[in-house]
Parts: structure tokens; C-alpha cells; sequence
């Protein structure tokens, strides 16, 4: 009996160790964390953010998707497995949902016509209804009276549809089963409606006149209301920006058992399913369950620990899922290993959670066990945290300056202060120096989590930014973080080791470069790990980190090579790459252009020149609304929204100004003139001494200056005209749509038409000579033809190189390179190099077009126009390159 | 009419000595008793009139003349914040300061650390600061007459340091202007900058009602330092109330300088990083 009693207790007790289950654990358990039960690739979005519907169908038993082909797909929600596809749909898939074994799809034929709603049934996959609805998109309009929810919402007791936006604001009941229209209410006018489903109800959150804010439960099956809370207004505002379209912040966020998050203005706010209010701090999170045994909601979201640092919102690294304990109404996270940069919880069910995170959806299971004693669930414990400052010193850093400062920075981790710093910012002696910041990111449980954290946040650079592939390896990835406005990137570099992620940032890339190698080995040798062998193909000579992007054309003149990254222009030597010079002229450099032996920067409203040698400033023009420049024959054109100076190169000074305001092209410099593309398709050619107006003439193409002809394109037409009056000489119709892309050679004139098309023309008389189509060219703008001898070399769309007879147009080979290319080919000898868009610059046979090496260089891919010295330039990724056959056995290969 | 005087009086005198007169005194236990409970329940309804009439009086305006007498101001100044996400920032002086060097340098120095250091050196914005100010009603019933910046300092352009940031979009609409540049500095619609705002508008309030002023002041020609002044009328009488910017310290704006001691720009991940020309280029890590 009692050897009966005993084992009824072990499978008791082992049931209540092994069986998951929200509200199942108690016996002195607490959650601990989440543990990944299954991944599956989705590459589709997690929501259809217009409607606010749902891609996801989530029950305790499956998980209902989308699959690539558009069909629906069932899951087993514990394992993954597909168990059945529902469905055949005329249109896309615009929302998913599970209740109550029965699966409800919305599609619509296109977007805002031919919507229904289908049902199955789950257990066997039949239809079980159809029906059509109308839910319109009319937009977001400010003020009372619109609605901002979700536009169905499916539940166990009914199907609710808010079909418009606009007063007057409907709701709609169908029942879940059949698909009959139920009820249907209109909502109070001049409110602004939100609504979410919850567990066995429809939440509503109303901002109506009178400053009056709702909170209320309705009856899916009814819509009348179960209960009503009247919440605390937002402040009034004057002058009234309210009905200028800015109405108070609302937003509702309902777990999948019903407790709701709400926030109106800055305030947030809890609720359980019956409306009462909890005692919830929404500022601390915390990871331990200081009740044993106590029930936890399903997750609200997956998302950041709640830690705001300013400026940086991003650490700790991974997404932590959020729920309530409903015994104290506390706010508790546990970490999952991904990072919460585009982790969505898509939907939960008990105990699983699903989160849709870098094209994979996953399904995590709450797991359960004694509370850790010393540092937080689910966490590593505290003395695993590494000191941030105890990954450098201050002889690492002494190559950039002798005199860094650290400066330690300790955090908490949900509401835990960690006993070592986590960040540190080297502070240089000096502004001619860079800062730098060492950040530990996150500390995993295992370095298997730790791993994956790291996998999934370097597929997400890889994909979104420029990253160095000079110094990528298992452990490190070194790239320019894009600036989210727009005018720049900031470099920054992760390192992953063991269980340990650290992410470095500094305005200097070569700092970086230097650095992150250090901390990486520090990493390494605390584990006991080797190094990695740096590895570079032996084609590429050196590579050179400006601080960001290379946007304008890197030149490469004499045995110099010069570059504009970031906010900064280098001079560099051609055949070492050692640097020169380096000024820093702004934020970011906008227009770079090297000529008469001065290098000149435009940034912001100043343009500077320097002595292309010696580095040396020789001058700073500032002007108003600076767009573009050009520098050539002693003077140059500055194009700006005040009007056109142009300038004294040697002094800077201003020679005259032109009353043409803006420029809608480059202008152009040659045979003693200026040529200014200006407003309503019209160059003017003027005097470049006096400023003397010449001509004016219709063209929106290139304007292409040779001696005593300057050659426009106007429309889908070639002009020759005479420099000195204007007066037509040829005009010849090529293809349709802008001429750009034109290259003069001896008597030859190319030029490409919007679809890419090349035409060769006589310079002399207009006459066409050929034609070449290498396909529809949809990337812009063009790519020149590269005249070399007696062949010609294109790239057509898909990044395809070909070579043409110059004299006949015949093509002899083409070769695919690896996607589109951005700048001309360019010829030396026996080899052709083209960029691609696979981040290469490849090296092809010129006779016969075969493939002969390629190396990657970054991110855009971009070559230079210029072989000097047997080697091919190359930018990409922020870095310069020089590019050419591997010397010795290798060559060739 | 004479016993009622005679009754008024020896009631009069009742109350004003609070003796009892001799021959009530001999008539007995009863009638004590009886007076007894007539006077507690006589001052159980005085107390209940004098409630009445108070909570009445409370309730009416009574709260407003506790307050006046307590000398409680008639708005409370709950928030105010000026924007300084949204324009170039300078400074009066150069950061020189280490600690303040490395909080200014550092991507993880706190809104509050990084404001104080901005503070301590006179951070203003250039050309035009966006002020937003929440005020609540501390009378029953009040009305703001008039909000007007107070120009405390002037002096040349702030050149100290530069400090340039990216801007996400553009600065959100403020619809009401005053412009320290022009005599006499008054609040103006934008549509209407003749016409004084206040002098067509004004915002009325009960208690604890809030409202949330949006302001924008600008001046281009010079360093302004200034506060302002709102006129609150409550109960028939006139009192102003002076908001400070965050901090108590006052607003600050300036005017651009032909050239700056030291040049910022922001970091979109925290931190300012110096834009400085003398940085050596000579080797690669040194770059």
C-alpha cells in the first residue's frame, strides 16, 4: 500500500515537473524561462499591419500560417509538425485565426475589394462558411470619430468585424460556427475607437469628447458590454493640437487569457480580465517569481527588458517575453535567444508562446523549476557579467593616443544592478582622438543560447547594413550601422565568444579595426580558444576603412587615391594604401571631386579645398542651400538653392553668380563655358569668365562639352549644338524616354535610353551607327559603356557584362556576374573588371569573357574608373580597396 | 415688544455671560436634565448649521480663500520641457571640464546626466525653442489672461560649442509665437502675428483641471535668457505666475554665431563625438 502510495507521489510529482502548463506548476515551482520547442522558416510577415490582422492562428493544440505558396497551413503547436494545408483562396491571404476548432481566414482579391471571411472546421479541414465583408480603408483621419484596432477579431463566442474607420464606427457579430450575422452595434459618436480580442471577449478603448477615455469588455456573441471602466484623462492641451491631429496616445494590448495593457498618454495601465485594476508597476520588470507557484499570464509581447538608456534603448541585446503574476499583478520577463530587434509575439496559447523572429517563426514552452538562488531566472549568473573595462586597457588603445580615460557604466538587469560594469567609453585626451565604446550585450545561460543570439543578430547586420568583410570571422563582424535619418552610418563591431556578446562603437572605423580584434583574443584566451587566422584572398592588395559610406566616386589620380567616407576625405597611397591625409569637413561628405591638383569636399553649405599633396586647406567657400559642385578649367560651379556661384578655384574667391536658382543635373565645366541644367528641362551655357549668359536650350540629359559642339540629351533625342551660339547642328532620335549614360570616343557618341539600350551615333553628323539592347534595365541611373581599343564593354540588367565590337555592335561574349552592377567596367590588359550585386568585384578574361577570380569587397560593390599601376580600385562597405591578379604561382587562379 | 426685548436681552445676556438665571436654577433635576439634552441637540444643529454653511462656503470659493491666504499659487506648474531634439544646440562655454567631457563624449550617459552637464554650460537652442508646459488649476474656477516671455538676459551669440544633430523629420507644429527680437514680446498666432493671442483667447480652468501649453519663441540676434509669465484672474483678482524652464533655471536661446570654439555632432546611438579637423592621418589605426 504504501509502495502504491509512493509511486501515485513520484508520477504526481514527476506529471507536475513535465507538465507545462501557465497555470498547471506549483509545488513550490517558479517559471524559469522559455525553452525553443520548434522553428520553422516563414519569411512573411507576422501581421498585415493595415488591417491589424493577424497572420497567425494560435490555439494549445496547432499553430495555423501562411505558407510561400498562399494556402494555409496547420501545425501541431508542441512539435511543429504540418498536420494538414485548409484551403484554396482566389486572392491573398490577409488575416488568420483559430477559435474554438474552428479556423477563420480573410483574403481579399486586391487590396480593399473582394474580401470574405472563410471558415473550417480544424478537426477535419472542411469549409464550413463564406461570406463577404467590406472593411475599408479610409485612412487614419485626426480627431474624434475614427477606429485604430484591429479590423476582425475571432473569438469562442463570435467573429466581431469593425468595417470602417469613420463615423458612423459599426461593429459587427457573426457567429463562429455558421457565419450569420449575430448583431451589430454603432459606436458612440466622436470617439476615437481602439479594440482588441481577448480571451473570451472584445476589449474596447474609447477617447471621446469632453475628454472623456473608456475602458470596456463586450460580448463578442452581443456586443453589449460586460463592464465598463472610466479611466483618468489625458491633460487638456492648448492651443488645441488635438484637432490638428494629434490626439491623445492610445494603445491596448490584450494577452491571450485577457489581461490588458493600457496606455493612454504616458500613463500605463493593468487589468485583468474583469476590469479590475492592478497594482502593476510598468517600469520594473522583474525575472523572479517572488510567489512560488503563482500564476503567470500568457505574455503580453516579446520585446526589450524595459531597460532605457538614452540614445540607446538596444541592451541588454535579446527579446524577453513579458507577462503578469496574477497573485501580485508584478510585471515579470525572461529572455528568449533571439535578439529583440524584430522579435514579434504573434500570438500565445497555455503555456507556448510564438514568436516570429528573422524569417523563422518559433514556438518557445514555459519552463518551470526551483527558483535560482543569487541571480535572476533564466539568466546567467551575475559573476559571469564581465567588467566591460576589463576588455581593453589603455596600451590597447595607445596606437590612436596615449592618455584614454575608461569611463565604467553599470546597469541594472530588470531591476537587478549587475556587479560589474557593462559598458565602458574610452575617453581619449583629446578630440583629435576617437572615443570608443565597449558594451557587454548579453551574457547567455549556455553558450549554445549565446550562439544562436549571436547567429541571429549577424544574419540581421548582414542583411540590413554594410558589413566589412575584411575582418568578418566566426567571432566578429565588423560594420556601418545605417543612421535611421538618413545622413550617415555609424561603425560599430559585435563580438561573440562563449557565452558572451560585446558590441564596440566608435566615430573611427580604423579604431574599430584595431580594437575588436582585441577584444575578441581577450575573449578567446579566457576561454582557452585559439585565435582565428585572418585569411584575405590574395587578389586584394590592401583595403583602407574610411569611417562610412563611400557615396561619391572615390578618384584615383596619379599615384594617389582618394576617397570621401563618412564626413571625412582621405588621400591615399596608390600602391600601399597607406594614408596620407585625412580631413574632416562635416557630418557627411555630399560631393567629392579631385581636379587641377586640389581635392574639394562639399559638406553641409560649406565646400572646402584642399591641396590634393599636402592635405593642406586652401580655402572654404560657405554658401546657402549647397546641393552640388563642380570643379574644372581653374573655376568652380556651385550649384545651390540661392542661385550658381562660380568660384576662383585657386582662391575661392567668387568670380560671379547666377540668378539660376538650384540645378536639376551636374553642371558642367568645358571650352571656356559653364553648362547649368536648370529648372523646366533648360541648360544654359554661360560665359565662364564673365558669367555672360550664352544660350539656353531645351535638354534634361547629359550635357557632354566637346571643343567647338556640346552634345545634350533632350527627351528621347541626341542634339549636337554649337558651343559658342547654340545652334543646332544634328539631332537624332534614340529609343524612348531620358538619354543619359553618354561617352564620347573619337567620332563615336554613345548613348542609353531609359530602357537601357545603347546607341552608337556619328558625333560628327548625328548618323546612326548600331544599336544594342542587353534587356530592360529596371536599376538606375545607368552604367556608362567603357570604350577600350577596338571593344566596348556594357552592363545590361541581371549584372550581365558584355563586349561589343565598337566599330559593328556585335556582340562577341557576355558573362553574368553576380547581380546588378552599379558603375562602368573597366578594361586593363587581359582583364575586365565589373562590380555586382553580390558584393564582389570580378575579374573576366577580356577575349572571351571566362570568369577569372572575384573578391568580395562590401556593400555597394562599386569599382573605379581608373586602373593605375596594374591595379583595379574598388569600394564597398565603407572601406577602399586595391584589386589586382594574385602575384606569383597564384595568378591567374 | 418690551419682553422681547427683555427676553432678547436676558438671551443676550444668557450668551454673552453664560450664567443661568436664579430661578431656573431651583426648579430642578428634570429640567436640567431636559436642558441639558436641549443644548446638546441645540449644538448638535448649530454644529450642522455651521457645517452646512462652511461645507457650502467650502465649497463655493471658501478652498480658493484658504488657499489665497495660505499663499498657494492659483496654477501648479506640473511639467515643463523644452525640446532639444530638434535643432542644433550650443553652448555658452567649451566643455573643458573632464567629468563633464567624458559624460558629454560617453554613449551611455543618462537624459538627466546630459542635461545637467548642458545646463551648466548654458545649452540653448538656435534661432527658435519649442516649450511645452503643463499648468493645473489650483482655484475652482480660474482664468490664464495672458502668457508672455520675460527677456532676463541679453548678450552677443553663444559660440562656445556647437553641438549638431540629426533631426528624424520635422519639429512638430506650434501654432503660437513670440519672437524676442520684436518689442513688446507677446505670444501671436502664426496667421495673426499683429495681434496679441492672449488678447482674443484665454483658457479657463477649474480645479485641478490641467492644460498643456505648446510655445515656440525665436530670435535670431542675440543670447536671450528668459522666462515666462503667465497672468491667472481668479475671484476678481490678478496674479502672475512665473515658469521657469526645467530645472527652475531660466529658457535660453541664441542667435548664430559667425564661428563656434568647438564643433559636436550627435550620435544616433548616444553621445556627441567632436568633428575635429586636426585628427592625424598618417597611419591607418591613427586615422
Amino acid at each position: 500500500m504504501l509502495t502504491a502510495r509512493a509511486a501515485v507521489a513520484l508520477v504526481l510529482t514527476v506529471a507536475l515537473l513535465v507538465t507545462p502548463g501557465s497555470d498547471a506548476p506549483s509545488g513550490g515551482l517558479v517559471p524559469v524561462g522559455w525553452r525553443m520547442a520548434w522553428t520553422a522558416p516563414d519569411g512573411s510577415d507576422s501581421v498585415v499591419w493595415h488591417y491589424g490582422t493577424p497572420l497567425y492562428g494560435v490555439s494549445e493544440q496547432v499553430l495555423v500560417m501562411v505558407d510561400d505558396g498562399g494556402a494555409i497551413r496547420v501545425r501541431d503547436a508542441r512539435t511543429g509538425v504540418p498536420t494538414r494545408s485548409v484551403g484554396t483562396f482566389d486572392g491573398t491571404v490577409a488575416g488568420v485565426w483559430v477559435a474554438a476548432g474552428t479556423i477563420v481566414v480573410f483574403t481579399e482579391k486586391e487590396e480593399g475589394r473582394g474580401q470574405l471571411l472563410h471558415a473550417y472546421d480544424l478537426a477535419t479541414g472542411a469549409a464550413l462558411w463564406r461570406r463577404a465583408v467590406s472593411i475599408v480603408r479610409e485612412g487614419h483621419p485626426p480627431g474624434s470619430g475614427s477606429y485604430r484596432g484591429q479590423r476582425v477579431m475571432v473569438t469562442e463566442a463570435g467573429v466581431v468585424v469593425a468595417e470602417r474607420q469613420l463615423e458612423p464606427l459599426t461593429l459587427l457579430s457573426l457567429d463562429l460556427r455558421s457565419g450569420r450575422t449575430l448583431t451589430s452595434t454603432v459606436h458612440e459618436r466622436n470617439c476615437d475607437l481602439l479594440a482588441e480580442k481577448g480571451a473570451h471577449s472584445v476589449l474596447l478603448l474609447d477617447y471621446c469628447t469632453g475628454n472623456r477615455v473608456r475602458l470596456s469588455s463586450v460580448d463578442p456573441a452581443t456586443l453589449r458590454p460586460f463592464w465598463t471602466r472610466t479611466l483618468p484623462p489625458p491633460a487638456l492641451t492648448f492651443p488645441n493640437p488635438r484637432q490638428a491631429g494629434d490626439p491623445p496616445l492610445l494603445a491596448l494590448i490584450v494577452s491571450g487569457d485577457g489581461y490588458a495593457e493600457v496606455v493612454v498618454d504616458e500613463v500605463t495601465a493593468f487589468y485583468t480580465p474583469d476590469g479590475r485594476r492592478l497594482p502593476t508597476d510598468p517600469g520594473s520588470p522583474t525575472s523572479t517569481a517572488t510567489v512560488r507557484g503563482g500564476r503567470w499570464t500568457e505574455p503580453f509581447r516579446a520585446g526589450t527588458a524595459g531597460t532605457h538608456v538614452s540614445g540607446s534603448t538596444r541592451w541588454p541585446l535579446p527579446a524577453f517575453l513579458t507577462s503578469l503574476d496574477r497573485a501580485t499583478g508584478r510585471l515579470h520577463a525572461l529572455p528568449l535567444d533571439v535578439p529583440y530587434a524584430g522579435a514579434y509575439l504573434v500570438g500565445t496559447a497555455g503555456d507556448l508562446a510564438f514568436v516570429h523572429s528573422g524569417g523563422s517563426v518559433s514556438a518557445y514552452v514555459l519552463t518551470y523549476g526551483a527558483a535560482p538562488d543569487g541571480h535572476l531566472s533564466g539568466l546567467a549568473p551575475d559573476d559571469a557579467w564581465p567588467d566591460a573595462c576589463g576588455l581593453l586597457d589603455a596600451a590597447d588603445l595607445r596606437p590612436l593616443a596615449d592618455g584614454y580615460v575608461p569611463r565604467p557604466v553599470t546597469r541594472a538587469l530588470l531591476g537587478r544592478p549587475l556587479p560589474e560594469p557593462v559598458q565602458c567609453d574610452w575617453i581619449p585626451p583629446s578630440d583629435d582622438a576617437p572615443a570608443v565604446s565597449v558594451s557587454v550585450e548579453w551574457v547567455s545561460h549556455s553558450d549554445a543560447a549565446a550562439r544562436r543570439i549571436f547567429a541571429a543578430e549577424t544574419a540581421s547586420i548582414k542583411e540590413s547594413h554594410a558589413y566589412d568583410p575584411v575582418t568578418a570571422d566566426p567571432y566578429l563582424l565588423d560594420y556601418l550601422r545605417s543612421s535611421a535619418i538618413g545622413t550617415g552610418s555609424e561603425p560599430e563591431a559585435v563580438v561573440g565568444v562563449g557565452s558572451v556578446i560585446v558590441r564596440l562603437a566608435s566615430v573611427s572605423r580604423p579604431a574599430l579595426r584595431l580594437l575588436a580584434p582585441v577584444v575578441r583574443d581577450e575573449l578567446l584566451a579566457r576561454r582557452g580558444l585559439p585565435r582565428p587566422t585572418p585569411s584575405s584572398p590574395p587578389q586584394m592588395r590592401w583595403s583602407f576603412p574610411t569611417d562610412g559610406d563611400v557615396r561619391t566616386e572615390f578618384v584615383v589620380s596619379g599615384d594617389g587615391v582618394y576617397a570621401a567616407g563618412g564626413g571625412r576625405v582621405y588621400a591615399l597611397d596608390a600602391s600601399s594604401g597607406r594614408p596620407r591625409w585625412a580631413r574632416t569637413i562635416g557630418d557627411h561628405v555630399a560631393g567629392f571631386q579631385v581636379a587641377d591638383g586640389q581635392v574639394y569636399g562639399l559638406a553641409g553649405n560649406f565646400l572646402h579645398a584642399f591641396d590634393a599633396r599636402t592635405g593642406r586647406q586652401k580655402w572654404r567657400y560657405q554658401g546657402k542651400q549647397l546641393v552640388m559642385f563642380t570643379a574644372g578649367e581653374g573655376r568652380v560651379v556651385l550649384c545651390g538653392y540661392g542661385g550658381t556661384d562660380v568660384l576662383d578655384a585657386a582662391t575661392g574667391r567668387r568670380l560671379w553668380r547666377s540668378g539660376e536658382r538650384g540645378c536639376t543635373g551636374r553642371p558642367v565645366i568645358g571650352g571656356g563655358a559653364v553648362y547649368v541644367p536648370g529648372q523646366r528641362g533648360i541648360v544654359h551655357a554661360l560665359d565662364a569668365a564673365t558669367g555672360r549668359h550664352r544660350w539656353s536650350a531645351r535638354g534634361d540629359g547629359d550635357v557632354t562639352p566637346a571643343g567647338k559642339t556640346v552634345y545634350l540629351g533632350t527627351g528621347n533625342r541626341v542634339r549636337a549644338l554649337d558651343a559658342a551660339s547654340g545652334a543646332e547642328r544634328w539631332s537624332t532620335p534614340v529609343g524612348d524616354g531620358a538619354v543619359s549614360a553618354t561617352v564620347l570616343s573619337g567620332t563615336a557618341f554613345y548613348a542609353r535610353d531609359s530602357a537601357g539600350t545603347l546607341h552608337a551615333l556619328d558625333a560628327r553628323t548625328g548618323e546612326k551607327r548600331w544599336t544594342f539592347s542587353p534587356g530592360i534595365v529596371d536599376t538606375f541611373p545607368l552604367a556608362r559603356a567603357t570604350v577600350s581599343g577596338s571593344r566596348l564593354y556594357l552592363v545590361g540588367p541581371g549584372g550581365i557584362v558584355h563586349a561589343l565590337d565598337a566599330a559593328s555592335g556585335t556582340e562577341l561574349w557576355s558573362t553574368r556576374t553576380g547581380g546588378g552592377s552599379v558603375s562602368a567596367p573597366i578594361s586593363r590588359g587581359d582583364i575586365v573588371y565589373a562590380d555586382g550585386g553580390d558584393n564582389a568585384v570580378h575579374a573576366l578574361d577580356s577575349a572571351t569573357g571566362a570568369r577569372k577570380w572575384r573578391v568580395i569587397v562590401g556593400s555597394p560593390a562599386a569599382i573605379g574608373p581608373v586602373v593605375e599601376g596594374g591595379l583595379a580600385y574598388a569600394s564597398g562597405s565603407g572601406n577602399v580597396y586595391a584589386i589586382g591578379p594574385a602575384p606569383g604561382p597564384g595568378r591567374g587562379r | 415688544m418690551a419682553r422681547r426685548r427683555q427676553g432678547k436681552k436676558r438671551t443676550k445676556g444668557t450668551a454673552e455671560t453664560g450664567g443661568d438665571p436664579p430661578q431656573e436654577e431651583a426648579s430642578g433635576g428634570g429640567w436640567k436634565a431636559a436642558r441639558v439634552w436641549l443644548a446638546g441637540i441645540g449644538s448638535a444643529v448649530l454644529i450642522a448649521a455651521i457645517g452646512v454653511v462652511f461645507t457650502t462656503w467650502y465649497t463655493a470659493g471658501g478652498i480658493d480663500a484658504v488657499d489665497s491666504i495660505g499663499g498657494a499659487p492659483p496654477l501648479t506648474i506640473g511639467h515643463v520641457a523644452v525640446d532639444l531634439e530638434e535643432r542644433p544646440l550650443v553652448l555658452r562655454e567649451p566643455v573643458s571640464d573632464p567629468r563633464d567631457r567624458a559624460t558629454l563624449l560617453s554613449r551611455a550617459t543618462g537624459d538627466a546626466e546630459m542635461a545637467a552637464v548642458l545646463a551648466r554650460h548654458r545649452v540653448a537652442t538656435i534661432g527658435a525653442t519649442n516649450v511645452t508646459v503643463v499648468l493645473t488649476g489650483n482655484r475652482s474656477s480660474l482664468r490664464i489672461i495672458d502668457v508672455r516671455p520675460r527677456v532676463l538676459v541679453r548678450a552677443p551669440p553663444a559660440d562656445g560649442a556647437l553641438l549638431r544633430q540629426g533631426t528624424a523629420g520635422e519639429a512638430g507644429t506650434v501654432e503660437l509665437v513670440a519672437d524676442l527680437d520684436r518689442r513688446p514680446v507677446r505670444f501671436a498666432a502664426k496667421k495673426e502675428p499683429r495681434t496679441a493671442y492672449f488678447t482674443k483667447q484665454q483658457i479657463d480652468l477649474k480645479r485641478d483641471e490641467r492644460v498643456t501649453l505648446s510655445l515656440s519663441i525665436v530670435g535670431e540676434s542675440a543670447y536671450y535668457e528668459f522666462d515666462l509669465v503667465a497672468t491667472v484672474l481668479a475671484e476678481d483678482r490678478s496674479e502672475e505666475v512665473v515658469i521657469n524652464g526645467p530645472g527652475g533655471v531660466p529658457f535660453r536661446l541664441t542667435g548664430p554665431a559667425d564661428s563656434y570654439r568647438s564643433t559636436y555632432r550627435g550620435l544616433e546611438t548616444g553621445g556627441w563625438a567632436p568633428i575635429s579637423t586636426g585628427r592625424d592621418c598618417t597611419a591607418v589605426v591613427a586615422c
